[in-house]
């Protein structure tokens, strides 16, 4: 069996210039995630809808996972699509694996 | 969110409502996938609270349904739902374009007319003769006319040696000067000095001329006092003729008040009658004027203000005080004192430097004329001078 070689990539100017004008991997973007911060904001990426939502906590579908954001007085302070910013008191974030 | 992102929003409008019941988590879901931008979503006991510009509500009604939500609205904010009382109010509509066109006017508009260093007695005067020669507040900047104007009030005021009316700044600053009086300058020709009443002389100053009587002389009234004619030579030369000559006179004067009579006097009713003078033209506010010929009527302007405010315009009055035919009953007391008044100022128009010495006056009262005669001595200037 033949064995192929592997190129190496030069490390070439132009190479180092094109990777700076590159695309980034569509993943980057379409990864659902949450950023917290310690003043009561959550920001909710790329998710897929909401479940549940009372005054105590929120259940979103984030694909191979839901989350469940508990808290007080949970307001969702805007909406579009696939983007949720929460303010109020959290207490906690579940992890809900699905089956 | 900027400022300019809460205007858009305050002029778009936005609508504050709640969902209950049913799958709200699925509405907030529609909302979402449909691209609404719904915001400040607040948990409720019995679903949410949510905030969506007006213009998406109407379609809400359809998904909610679709979720089996019942919607309703808890509040609405906007420019449009402000303004939504005031609709069919077009008198707010006239008055702001009315403000927008007199914005574009304002820079040739006189607002007012403000006067330099004129006394405010004379600032009535002047302002009426501005206002006939077409200078008030509310008319339109005219150069022409402003110049036109000044030389009509200095030929209708005599006054005023110099005028200047100057628009600066939408107001009409007047300035004027006082005119120096003519001095008084004595006629020359010649004149000689007659008595103008029967008395004796008490005293003769003649400062021009040749007297010819002398103090204690008795004269009759149209006796030559003073003459002019001086002789050198042959040649006799006529001269102004110039002397005061105060002598003791003896007079009488006679005069009759009726006690019942009849007088036009003013019932104390006054009526003011505006009109509104704006940019030449003019507008009436009263439907029609009631004036007789026996009223007294007095005309005057001022600037229209509003709460101190003055607006670009005139308001003209007519102050209009109606006066009616009045019986008047005297007492005999009254007519007295009027009788009294009447002869005193019979005798002080007739003779000049009048001295009373003595006064007596008599009174008759008959079929309700009271007839009062005064008979005086007195000292006065009796010289009265006759041109040749």
């Amino acid at each position: 069996m033949k064995k192929y070689k592997l190129k190496k990539e030069k490390n070439t100017a132009a190479g180092a210039i094109k990777s700076l004008f590159e695309k980034m991997p569509q993943e980057i973007y379409s990864h659902p995630s949450i950023v917290l911060r310690c003043d009561g904001y959550v920001q909710i990426e790329n998710c897929k809808e909401i479940l549940l939502y009372n005054e105590n906590s929120i259940t979103l579908n984030m694909g191979k996972i839901n989350v469940e954001i508990e808290g007080s007085e949970l307001e969702m302070c805007s909406l579009s699509k696939g983007f949720i910013d929460i303010s109020g008191k959290i207490f906690g974030i579940k992890y809900i694996y699905k089956e | 969110m900027s400022l300019m992102g809460k205007m858009s929003a305050y002029i778009m409008g936005s609508v504050n409502f709640c969902a209950e019941g049913g799958m709200y988590e699925k509405l907030i879901n529609i909302m979402l996938e449909n691209k609404i931008p719904v915001s400040k979503i607040r948990a409720t006991p019995t679903g949410f609270s949510a905030k969506v510009p007006s213009r998406y509500y109407k379609g809400l009604h359809r998904y909610a349904r679709a979720c089996k939500c019942r919607l309703y609205i808890k509040k609405k904010t906007g420019a449009f739902f402000s303004l939504y009382s005031l609709r069919r109010r077009y008198g707010i509509l006239a008055g702001a374009v009315c403000f927008f066109i007199l914005t574009l006017l304002m820079p040739r508009l006189v607002w007012t007319v403000d006067y330099y260093d004129i006394p405010s007695l004379e600032q009535n005067a002047l302002g009426k003769h501005m206002y006939a020669a077409g200078i008030y507040p509310g008319m339109l900047q005219d150069n022409e006319k402003i110049i036109s104007a000044q030389q009509q009030v200095l030929i209708a005021a005599p006054e005023y040696s110099w005028l200047a009316f100057n628009f600066v700044r939408g107001k009409i600053v007047a300035e004027a000067e006082a005119a120096v009086p003519k001095p008084h300058i004595i006629d020359n020709s010649p004149t000689y000095i007659i008595a103008g009443e029967t008395g004796i002389i008490k005293e003769i100053q003649v400062y021009e001329g040749t007297g010819l009587k002398t103090a204690g002389q008795s004269v009759a009234k149209g006796e030559l006092l003073v003459t002019g004619a001086q002789q050198s030579g042959l040649m006799i030369t006529n001269t102004r003729s110039r002397a005061k000559i105060i002598a003791y006179v003896e007079k009488s004067y006679t005069t009759c008040v009726s006690l019942r009579y009849t007088a036009v006097a003013p019932t104390g009713k006054i009526s003011e009658y505006k009109t509104l003078e704006f940019m030449g033209l003019s507008l009436p506010l009263y439907a029609s004027a009631e004036q007789n010929a026996n009223d007294i009527v007095n005309e005057y302007y001022t600037p229209l203000e509003i709460n101190g405010f003055a607006l670009p315009a005139t308001v003209k009055v007519l102050q209009v005080a109606e006066c009616a035919e009045k019986k008047i009953n005297l007492t005999e007391r009254q007519a007295k004192i009027y009788a009294e008044a009447a002869l005193e100022k019979a005798l002080y128009s007739d003779l000049t430097d009048v001295k009373v010495i003595t006064k007596n006056i008599d009174y008759t009262l008959d079929n309700g004329v009271l007839t009062a005669t005064m008979h005086i001595t007195a000292t006065a200037d009796i010289a009265v001078v006759v041109e040749q």
